[in-house]
């Protein structure tokens, strides 16, 4: 009996003294997370600083100051920029519609609209004539 | 073995607790021994418990709070400030943004030195007067603000000088990276960081909140790109004319996201304190103007639409329109008969007054309330305008006619945009909004033969018209010059005019509308002393899609540049089929 009661007040007393250097351990690791959310939230206030100098720095106004002072390049010019041939040119004297779908060029044939004028006598004109 | 050796250490434990209790109880109480021993382990754990949470407090919290550094507990967070998510633009540019700030202050009864505290203060922050920072200091006070807002380099210097009783208040400022770029539209907070205007303001609580990790950025339809070109070129134009202010928007016909939004003269929400009254107004959302001749435009499409007219109708405009009394003339008299494509490209009054008086009444009501002109916009802003207008009951045949050329009917220039956009797309009506991605819902409000036709018509207007001088090589604007008098005290002012052009481009496979306005606009040498919106607003517009081709990814049709003039051609010529 006696060793029995001996035995578990010596396993009391190792769980009491593990579970004391277990909060102690949690405790150390808790105060860690903390330093790293200070820590973190410190990077993203310095990340988020940076963003705002890049966005500053990349105003147009100074983009183009710099690119006129520095690179001397000249305007994009729309002969420049050229949607490739695709033969339909040739096709011209014939085409009445043109449409995009999707981006893509369709070339339709119409009947020739004719201009035929309607004249429309619109019954307010020359009415209460003031002169 | 293992039995053996805890026995043995039972053994020990024994014999030492006996040596004890031996010498201090009798032998009749020996009876009585284990509860003893449970007694005294009991007390024996409770101490070693103590002198565990002694250590840890005296030794162990000193360790770690020399890891921390000596001046961690100087900093101090604000609790007032939340946070705030980013505002973005279409391309992820940021627009708008919280930055950590740090503040000095400091704690009087803890400064041990004050002359020597305000000389090296002083030293860091030579803007400062070391007299004030002296009296501060000696005050009776247990807080008084040092400088707020510091920068990083002037936080260190205090830092350094490891005095105690100065403190640091970090805390979230808004910053707008491109300054007065988005004033209008993005807004601005207060101090407290609650949206006041604009973008802020309307999705305040959407944007507030707890953490950076819930801080989803906001993103808009906006283009920074966009909206740089713009700015820059209407800043040329106000200065070309000696204008007051103008204003630009583009918007995409397909969708109704606004990629740009310009309001000038803007301002720098950094610092309100300078902005004037007339900066702080969002002309395009908030403002209500007579649009003018762009009117025209609206009134032909619900013409063709009701098949009232069609292209090749004819109406004498060789003299003046009378009407209950006034007179309606036109400002570019060609006389003679004009067809309806010559109406709207030399924007004769008389012309579309009679077209309107055609169409009458109910249709032409029925059809500004469709293309949205009767009721205020469903734009992401709280700075909306109701439309100015005659009720029905009231809408008499002069109101017809005035307000088929623009006048007597007040809309936001967005307004025009928003209609526009439904004229040139094949009829459908979006809302115009800021938020790109938004699920797109339209109306279908005019047939798509209309939207073809007055497609052709819009081109006719900047080939062989008023907006000669938008024309640029390879993409294919079409359009309408308006230019309004505006509205003083109740009184037109014949020489104060808002000149403008409402323009679509490609117009053969319409993407995009754009509004130019410039406000108050003074005719120069090279204009011939005109200031009208083809001299004013035309050009500028020309300056801007040049500019925006390249960034907005449109491919100048230079190979079929005969075939698309040639599908967009409407045969016009009254006066020869007549004479």
């Amino acid at each position: 009996m006696r060793s029995t009661i001996t035995i578990l007040i010596i396993i009391l007393s190792l769980n009491l003294f593990g579970l004391v250097r277990t909060k102690l351990y949690v405790q150390n690791l808790d105060y860690d997370i903390k330093k790293m959310e200070v820590k973190k939230e410190q990077l993203h206030g310095e990340v988020q600083v940076l963003r705002a100098e890049w966005s500053y720095l990349n105003r147009i106004d100074r983009l183009e100051s710099l690119s006129s002072q520095y690179l001397g390049l000249k305007k994009i010019s729309m002969q420049q920029i050229k949607r490739p041939s695709s033969g339909e040119g040739n096709k011209m004297a014939k085409i009445q519609s043109v449409s995009y779908d999707n981006g893509s060029l369709q070339i339709k044939k119409e009947n020739d609209w004719r201009y035929k004028p309607r004249i429309v006598i619109s019954k307010y004109m020359n009415k209460n004539v003031k002169k | 073995m293992l039995k053996s050796r805890g026995g043995n250490l039972v053994a020990l434990i024994k014999g030492f607790f006996d040596e004890i209790i031996f010498n201090i109880i009798s032998r009749d109480q020996k009876v009585a021994m284990p509860r003893v021993y449970v007694v005294l382990v009991f007390f024996l754990l409770c101490y070693v418990v103590i002198s565990l949470r002694l250590f840890n407090v005296t030794v162990m919290d000193k360790l770690f709070e020399s890891t921390e550094g000596q001046h961690g507990n100087q900093y101090h967070r604000a609790s007032n400030v939340a946070k705030r998510s980013d505002i973005i633009d279409r391309n992820g540019e940021l627009l708008a943004i919280n930055l950590v700030t740090t503040s000095i202050y400091a704690n009087p009864k803890f400064i041990t030195d004050p002359v020597n505290t305000a000389k090296k203060l002083q030293q860091i922050f030579p803007s400062l007067n070391r007299k004030d920072i002296l009296n501060k200091l000696k005050s009776d006070k247990s807080f008084v603000w040092i400088k707020r807002n510091v920068i990083p380099k002037e936080e260190q210097r205090v830092y350094d000088l490891g005095i105690p009783g100065l403190y640091f208040e970090t805390s979230e400022k808004r910053a707008y990276p491109h300054s007065s770029l988005f004033s209008h539209v993005v807004g601005y907070v207060g101090l407290d960081g609650q949206g006041l205007s604009g973008i802020e303001r309307y999705f305040d609580q959407d944007l507030r909140s707890k953490s950076s990790e819930d801080a989803i950025p906001l993103q808009l339809s906006l283009d920074v790109k966009a909206q740089g070109i713009i700015k820059n070129e209407l800043e040329k134009a106000i200065k070309e004319f000696s204008a007051v202010g103008g204003i630009g928007i583009l918007q995409d016909v397909n969708n109704g996201e606004i990629l740009a939004m310009v309001n000038l003269p803007d301002y720098d929400p950094h610092n309100l304190n300078k902005a004037s009254e007339d900066a702080l107004f969002n002309k395009i959302t908030l403002g209500n103007y007579e649009a003018g001749s762009t009117f025209k435009i609206f009134t032909m499409a619900a013409a063709l639409d009701t098949k009232t007219i069609r292209l090749n109708d004819v109406y004498d405009v060789d003299t003046p329109l009378y009407l209950s009394g006034y007179q309606i003339k036109d400002l570019h008299a060609k006389g003679g008969w004009l067809s309806v494509p010559q109406i709207l490209m030399y924007s004769s009054n008389v012309g579309i007054s009679q077209i309107a008086l055609e169409l009458g009444k109910e249709k032409q009501f029925s059809y500004l309330k469709a293309l949205g002109f009767l009721s205020p916009l469903s734009i992401e802003l709280h700075e909306k305008s109701t439309p100015s207008y005659n009720s029905f009951a009231k809408w008499d045949d002069l109101t017809v006619v005035t307000s088929s050329y623009g006048y007597g009917i007040s809309v936001s220039p967005l307004h025009i945009v928003k209609g526009m956009g439904a004229v040139v797309n094949g009829g459908k009506l979006y809302s115009p909004t800021l938020i790109k991605g938004r699920h797109a819902e339209y109306k279908q409000v005019l047939k798509k033969s209309t939207s073809k036709d007055m497609r052709k018509l819009l081109r006719m207007v900047v080939r062989f018209g008023t907006g000669r001088k938008s024309e640029v090589e390879g993409v294919f604007i079409g359009g309408k010059t308006s230019s309004v008098h505006k509205v003083i005290d109740g009184k037109y002012q014949q020489k104060l005019k808002i000149s403008s052009f409402v323009s679509v481009f490609p117009v053969h496979d319409p993407k995009y509308v754009m509004l130019i306005a410039i406000d108050e606009p003074h005719g120069n040498k090279d204009s011939f002393g005109f200031a009208t919106g083809g001299w004013v607003a035309a050009p500028a517009t020309a300056r801007i899609v040049e500019k925006l081709t390249p960034v907005l990814g449109i491919v100048p049709e230079n190979n079929q540049k005969e075939v698309i003039e040639k599908s967009l051609f409407v045969e016009y010529n009254s006066k020869s089929e007549l004479s």
